[in-house]
């Protein structure tokens, strides 16, 4: 199942995923996941900083688990960095600062590059 | 085991992968491969934000070079997020209007399951 790694800028193999793997379902998946998490406490559109903390905490483990993310100041320092107009809750728009994190993290591990360097140009 | 969230993640990146490997074979997109991605992809996205007396593909090169933040001509993976955060809120935006079926409005779908 893992690919050859034969290079750190190798292209990956075409995965095949369960199910019909297409972007719109993907979309769905993660509107889904956003509010699975925002309804559980204080406006159900909003996360909350425990709404937060249990979204990443249960639908990023991988993310978490390296440079030092799993630091208790973490979630707490990120998440006021995605609280842009500091209302104390994230707005899904807000919330997409976070998804771009987690997906360059996913998408530099596909590549085996480094995951803790800022983005280069 | 991977979770929902790594699931849909690692499908949009497998969606970018598909056509960033067109010609040239890089891990960049290239304008028409921007292009592609967006038009056999996201018609939900594009519909609802192309501004009014703009053709899709005047949007599309607009997202482009907004996306493209060297100038190079081409984009990385994390230059892609960029429009990809508006598909995103296009999406959410969407989950909220459409509870059980569509109600008469501006949305004049006929059943198109690409």
């Amino acid at each position: 199942m893992s690919a050859s790694t034969q290079g750190t800028t190798a292209l990956p193999e075409t995965r095949h995923f369960p199910g019909h793997c297409t972007l719109e379902v993907a979309l769905k998946t993660v509107v889904d996941v956003y509010h699975r998490y925002s309804t559980r406490e204080g406006k159900p559109d909003l996360l909350s900083f425990n709404d937060f903390e249990a979204l990443l905490t249960e639908q990023a483990p991988t993310f978490l688990q390296a440079c030092n993310r799993k630091n208790p100041n973490y979630l707490r320092n990120l998440f006021k960095e995605t609280d842009l107009n500091k209302d104390r809750e994230v707005a899904f728009e807000e919330f997409t600062m976070v998804l771009a994190k987690l997906s360059d993290d996913a998408h530099r591990l596909i590549h085996h590059q480094d995951r803790c360097t800022p983005d280069k140009p | 085991m991977k979770t929902d969230l790594e699931l849909a993640l690692d499908c949009i990146i497998n969606v970018y992968h598909q056509y960033a490997v067109k010609k040239p074979i890089d891990d960049y997109l290239s304008k028409d491969e921007f292009s592609a991605l967006l038009k056999e992809n996201a018609q939900p996205f594009l519909r609802n934000t192309v501004p009014p007396k703009t053709s899709i593909n005047d949007y599309i090169s607009k997202l482009f070079t907004r996306a493209d933040a060297n100038h190079n001509g081409r984009l990385k993976f994390t230059e892609f997020m960029t429009t990809l955060n508006r598909v995103f809120i296009d999406a959410h935006n969407r989950s909220h209007k459409h509870p059980a079926h569509p109600e008469g409005g501006h949305d004049h779908d006929h059943g198109h399951s690409p």
